[in-house]
């Protein structure tokens, strides 16, 4: 069964904001109707429906590139008025979907260019602890570029934020209630922040361990804090990685961000402070920020597994070893090597569509170690097969092996997530 | 009182930094005082700190190990950490003081180098 009606609608559902859901046909089953009425049964994909038509893409400023799996219009900013996101749902219990997002901009105010004004933001940004260069990165990176995507629609939308406060004089923006979806503020904090990251030597992941058709709550407000405990980090840590981590809490209502680093000592404490009382947040050890955000759920589905097991000396005696059997080292170096070898999948594959050997190799190199100390040698000596291939002069098994390997390397890490670090 | 060992560790994978960090920590003579994700903040990092001990990586993105430890002109004890087992520079024979091949086999393993390396200090 589709979501109904009533679920969409939600007694807080922003007044600017219409959601259509629709078959993967592009038949509206239903539309909460804030904006424009939309019968069910409309076609969206019809030559005659309301996203196809040139006087309506010339009143919204509709950008020309539109296609299903993700939309903005005019992504410059300047004249945006309606943010539009198409999203094709094939995940849950109802089958495909298409989501139809469309959210009225014409609150938002325009980038500011002069110098009076840039003043005027950088006093405003140093009120609120937000770095600068994040605004600035936030600002400037997505700009001018075609490529759309959700994510960066949400990236704009807090910047405007900052630009309304600044026009306003307004630090504290009243709560939102709006509905979104926290795989795009996953992807909007990895958007912003790799460059930087890398740039000081750290390693950024973030991922979300739960499933849900969207949210309802402050997403900005999340956003911002996510990012002033980012900011902070990225001066302080001065190695290792960061991993931004979001959960559900069903009976609590809430959703749960963990970041875990290696910060200075006492760092999270400091950065507790720093971001004061307003948010309900923890620290749950001296390398991990517990944030809880008040956030409600529609068709939240259980995570596939949840981690729970323990690691233990019987399987993995290479990591007890080297510690000492200290639990709390052994737990930090699991979680860097898991954290590792995951970034170094994403390489490995990306490496394998660009069909280049000698960075497979390279990569194969990496990994190989990794894998050995969590006692999966046998995926080592796959690695070193693999390494030896790409230094040859034959490639003809290298794909065969390749594929071989991501599919028990693959399995191999599912299986390893499962241990609570 | 002993003297600690003031050491530093250049390394550009992340996961090969812990491991040396947590075997840093079982060891009461040895104290971190930097560590770096490549060769040219790692030089930078010697330069600055003048450690006892280097914990080295050869093969990094860039200014690989060698290369690092062409353009140093102050030369502490070098330990290379390296995948490749059994490898030993012929090359580097007299600036190398030991090795350890990842990941480093054991505690005791990485002790025994550290004892090897420092014996002249």
């Amino acid at each position: 069964m589709p979501l109904s009606l009533e679920e969409i609608k939600y007694q807080h559902l922003k007044g600017s904001a219409q959601i259509i859901l629709a078959s993967s046909d592009g038949k509206v089953l239903a539309s909460c109707d804030t904006l424009a009425p939309i019968p069910v049964g409309y076609d969206l994909f019809d030559t005659e429906s309301f996203l196809q038509k040139p006087s309506l893409r010339d009143q919204l400023l509709l950008n020309e590139d539109l296609n299903m799996h993700g939309v903005r219009l005019n992504m410059g900013g300047t004249e945006a008025v309606y943010d539009l996101q198409l999203t094709h749902s094939s995940k849950g219990s109802n089958g495909a979907q298409i989501i139809l997002f469309i959210e009225d901009r014409t609150q938002s105010v325009t980038f500011i260019e002069d110098e009076e004004s840039e003043e005027k933001l950088r006093e405003f940004i140093l009120k609120i602890s937000t770095p600068l260069d994040i605004l600035k990165e936030l600002s400037l990176s997505e700009r001018g570029e075609k490529e759309v995507s959700p994510a960066r629609g949400l990236i704009m939308a807090y910047f405007d934020r900052f630009i309304h406060g600044v026009h306003h004089s307004q630090i504290n923006f009243p709560r939102e209630e709006v509905p979104f979806r926290v795989e795009h503020i996953s992807v909007a904090v990895e958007m912003c922040f790799a460059n930087m990251m890398k740039s000081r030597g750290l390693k950024l992941t973030s991922v979300v361990s739960f499933e849900s058709k969207f949210l309802i709550g402050d997403r900005l407000g999340i956003l911002q804090v996510v990012f002033q405990a980012l900011g902070y980090l990225l001066t302080e840590q001065k190695s290792g990685h960061v991993q931004v981590a979001f959960d559900y809490l069903p009976k609590q209502e809430q959703l749960e961000i963990e970041i875990s680093g290696a910060p200075e000592p006492a760092g999270y404490k400091v950065l507790a402070d720093r971001m004061g009382s307003e948010r309900e947040f923890s620290i749950e050890s001296e390398a991990t920020l517990r944030l809880l955000f008040d956030c409600r759920v529609v068709a939240y589905k259980t995570p596939v597994f949840k981690a729970s097991v323990t690691l233990s000396k019987n399987e993995f005696p290479y990591l007890f070893g080297i510690t000492g059997g200290d639990f709390s080292l052994v737990k930090d170096i699991f979680q860097t090597i898991l954290v590792s070898l995951t970034m170094d999948m994403d390489d490995l594959r990306k490496a394998m569509i660009q069909e280049d050997a000698e960075l497979i190799g390279r990569i194969a190199h990496k990994m190989k170690p990794n894998f050995a100390s969590l006692q999966r040698q046998d995926i080592a000596e796959a690695l070193q097969y693999i390494e030896e291939i790409t230094t040859g002069e034959d490639h003809t098994e290298l794909e065969t092996r390749l594929n071989e390997f991501m599919e028990s390397a693959d399995e191999a890490l599912e299986n390893l997530k499962k241990y609570k670090v | 009182m002993t003297k600690q060992i003031r050491c530093v560790i250049i390394d550009d994978d992340f996961a090969s930094r812990a491991i040396l960090k947590g075997l840093i920590r079982q060891d009461v003579r040895l104290i971190l005082v930097e560590e770096s994700s490549g060769s040219a903040d790692g030089a930078l990092a010697v330069t600055k700190h003048k450690p006892d001990l280097i914990f080295l990586d050869l093969m990094m993105p860039g200014l690989d190990g060698y290369e690092m430890l062409e353009v140093l002109d102050y030369m502490p004890k070098i330990i290379v950490v390296t995948t490749e087992r059994n490898y030993k520079s012929e090359l580097f024979k007299n600036r190398i003081s030991e090795y350890l091949y990842k990941p480093v086999e054991s505690l005791e393993m990485f002790t025994k180098a550290v004892d090897q390396a420092m014996k002249t200090y």
